[in-house]
């Protein structure tokens, strides 16, 4: 059941909410599209429940002044939806495999299109999603563990995620070919994607590599673990 | 922040790399260990300016490449080997950074009334953290006279020794 969305409640899903692909972050908001809209699909079940009667908020790269974020995906095939508004927990290896795709899908698109930062972000959570998944299947875990039980999964360390797989890197071979690309993804940090320094499209095309080209993490995971990615 | 004395086999295995590195034809533009209080470690710091030239995949794979071959003490993993962009440091604003690797820094106090013949005092320690990684002075190595000047000369020179590193390790591995 759809409920009208105050600016409040936006801002409380979207305090935790990521979104790699966007730059232009807001304090409590996550940008849909790149833009703020008010908004203006006809079918949109937000409109008909008067969120359009709320507080307008400005866009941070546009004068104008909007309604609030409209959650209307209206491109999708399967036609006007708002996206949950709780998030969905994951509960399976495949459902982590499936988020290891999307980020690395968007880890190449944004390098593609010289956005390093975003690359670079996208490229380790698509590391860390391979790993929460063989995580699952190593360990026959047949629904992800509570925060309570597990706290160690709940991390985007991904040297604790190496070791929770049982593989350490001062243990690991040396001469694999794979460990020079483990090295370049071990130094991933969740923090990088709070610095405003500017990354080179060198490093996130290279984390890239590491992550997902040939002698790269994911394959290497995906082989021991026979994960289908 | 107490100072964290790095222990004394770390200490001499991190001379042994810096003599190796120098060898191969890389000069870092600072070598230190900093402790990595999130994974309770040591790790070896390489600040050059290579890595922008060859990029972090590449120089892992020469310094795993010279790490089998040999070249570099056994006790250094590479997998312990934390290397940062000398434009990195510079984006920070944080020029005392570089006073990590001043072995011979002096200060010299101010002339007043209270010390007359002020001389200048050397500097015994400076502490810092970088990219989440305690650094001190004591546990850093002294930086080869114009490193710093060099790892930030530009693209033509950082490529140039990118090319003479990568030479270097493919002869020793051939």
């Amino acid at each position: 059941m759809l409920r009208a969305l105050t600016h409040a409640a936006l801002a409380d899903f979207f305090k935790e909410a990521e979104s790699p692909g966007c730059r232009f972050a807001h304090p409590g908001y996550a940008c849909y599209k790149r833009q703020w809209s008010p908004h203006p699909h006809s079918r949109c079940h937000l409109r008909e429940e008067g969120i359009n009667s709320a507080e307008p908020v400005a866009h941070p790269r546009s004068n104008m002044r909007h309604g609030p974020l409209c959650l209307c995906a209206e491109s999708r095939e399967e036609g006007h939806f708002a996206i949950a508004i709780q998030p969905i927990p994951v509960h399976s290896a495949d459902e982590w495999l499936q988020l290891c795709a999307r980020y690395r899908d968007d880890a190449l698109a944004l390098h593609r299109s010289r956005r390093p930062d975003g690359a670079w972000l996208s490229a380790g959570f698509a590391v860390e999603c391979c790993l929460k998944a063989a995580i699952m299947k190593r360990e026959r875990l047949n629904r992800w563990p509570d925060r309570d039980s597990a706290p160690d999964l709940w991390s985007h360390d991904l040297r604790g995620l190496f070791k929770r797989l049982g593989i350490d890197p001062l243990r690991f071979d040396h001469r694999n070919p794979v460990a020079p690309a483990l090295k370049v993804v071990l130094d991933w940090r969740r923090d990088h994607g709070y610095s405003v320094g500017k990354l080179p499209v060198k490093f996130a095309g290279n984390l890239c590599e590491a992550a997902f080209g040939s002698n790269g993490v994911i394959e290497w995971i995906a082989g021991q673990y026979r994960l289908n990615i | 922040m107490d100072s964290r004395p790095v222990p004394p086999k770390y200490l001499t295995g991190g001379q042994e790399y810096l003599d190796a590195l120098v060898s191969l034809g890389l000069i870092p533009a600072f070598l230190g260990w900093g402790w990595d209080p999130s994974v309770s470690q040591w790790m070896l710091v390489l600040a050059t300016s290579i890595v922008d030239a060859g990029g972090p995949l590449a120089l892992n794979r020469l310094l795993f490449r010279a790490y089998n071959a040999k070249a570099t003490p056994k006790e250094i993993s590479p997998f312990i080997v934390r290397i940062f962009s000398p434009e990195l440091i510079q984006m920070s604003g944080d020029r005392q950074f570089w006073l990590l690797g001043e072995k011979n820094a002096t200060v010299n106090p101010v002339p007043g009334k209270s010390n007359p013949e002020a001389r200048p005092t050397k500097i015994t320690n400076v502490q810092k953290t970088f990219m989440g990684l305690e650094l001190e002075m004591i546990n850093s190595y002294q930086t080869l006279p114009g490193a710093v000047d060099k790892a930030l000369a530009g693209y033509h020179a950082r490529h140039h020794d990118w090319q003479r590193f990568r030479r270097n390790v493919e002869r020793l591995a051939a």
